[in-house]
């Protein structure tokens, strides 16, 4: 969100970002940056391939500007990103924007048998069919469906009419999600990371477990 | 007064001046059947694009953005001009789109914005070889 706002159209390279657990935050950095903004690419020095180092991603260039991001920047992104406080009913939780890549629905899976949600509060989750079939083909989505998870393919929950519980907050991992919902199919949104939300998802309500 | 700048999208038009306060993602942003600014977290949101030339700093956001755009002069919702400082892609196609499926043509132009308020009159003309001119 940040990064987006800040950057427009321009090509960010991000110095101090902490190394990525997986390729898929690098997915939602990136959607998240073009939707804040107008950014096709970035580069994360010592992370992402062009970006060895800051002076390889520059090409020895000298860059147009430079925006640092503080603690206070970020806690006001979050702010901005969730529209309901902790504490505050959840109704369902959207996953997947960008499509969840078969790493995500392993970390899903893991999470999900740690702390059970509460029965009949949906899962839904955005994946590509091919990536469907391949954890179908693991015998993972019979094992997910007893947990309310419903797959969606090919689409986004933001666009289509498929959420059902839009009276009370949905609590999304996507900054993209957070930033489009609202006004493509009115629902209140609440914003965590992938173990908040599945911690929320168990305890009814939005609650905060990472870091 | 007159200001040179790129053509990205041919055509001519003139209108009111819409100047967002930051880029808008059309997609999300605008409600296709009013033109109006429905995006939750944006200044400008409750303004209407309709029949207004939409002048903003560049693009943002999805790029489902340019089918909503297309759509938005096909019903005749959209603005009747872009004026841009920075070429978005996005945009751009979308007044291709429109020009190529319906025949309605809303000129992009590309050039400084500095100076333009909002509800001044301008002039846009954009030529197919590149070339374009506004007037404010």
């Amino acid at each position: 969100m940040i990064v987006g706002h800040r950057c427009r159209e321009l090509v960010p390279v991000i110095e101090g970002l902490p190394h990525p657990r997986d390729e898929d935050q690098l997915k939602a950095l990136g959607a998240a940056a073009a939707t804040f903004g107008a950014v096709g690419l970035f580069h994360a020095v010592g992370i992402t391939p062009e970006a060895p180092s800051r002076a390889a991603a520059l090409h020895g260039g000298t860059p147009e500007a430079t925006l640092d991001i503080t603690p206070d920047d970020i806690r006001d992104a979050l702010g901005r990103l969730s529209m309901v406080p902790e504490g505050s009913p959840i109704s369902a939780l959207c996953l997947g924007t960008p499509h969840f890549s078969q790493t995500e629905w392993h970390r899903l899976a893991q999470l999900l048998r740690r702390s059970r949600p509460k029965p009949g509060l949906p899962i839904y989750v955005n994946t590509a069919r091919a990536t469907l079939e391949a954890i179908r083909a693991e015998g993972l989505l019979d094992e997910l469906a007893a947990f309310g998870v419903t797959p969606v393919v090919d689409t986004c929950t933001y666009v289509t009419a498929i959420v059902r519980e839009l009276d009370g907050a949905i609590m999304t991992n996507s900054g993209k999600w957070a930033h489009y919902a609202p006004g493509n199919i009115g629902c209140r949104v609440a914003f965590g990371e992938l173990e908040d939300c599945i911690a929320s998802a168990s305890a009814g309500l939005i609650v905060r477990v990472s870091g | 007064m007159k200001r040179e700048g790129r053509a990205y999208a041919a055509g001519s038009a003139s209108g009111l001046a819409l100047v967002l306060r930051e880029p808008l993602s059309l997609f999300g942003g605008i409600a296709v059947e009013t033109g109006e600014i429905i995006d939750n977290a944006h200044p400008d949101r409750g303004k209407t694009v309709s029949g207004r030339i939409l002048v903003a700093a560049g693009g943002r956001g999805s790029s489902s953005s340019s089918a909503v755009l297309a759509e938005a002069i096909r019903l005749g919702t959209a603005p009747v001009g872009i004026v841009l400082a920075h070429v978005d892609p996005i945009l751009v196609v979308g007044c291709l789109v429109a020009q190529t499926l319906y025949g309605r043509y809303v000129p992009l132009i590309v050039c400084p914005i500095e100076g333009i308020g909002e509800g001044d009159l301008l002039a846009i003309r954009c030529d197919p070889c590149g070339s374009a001119e506004l007037e404010l």
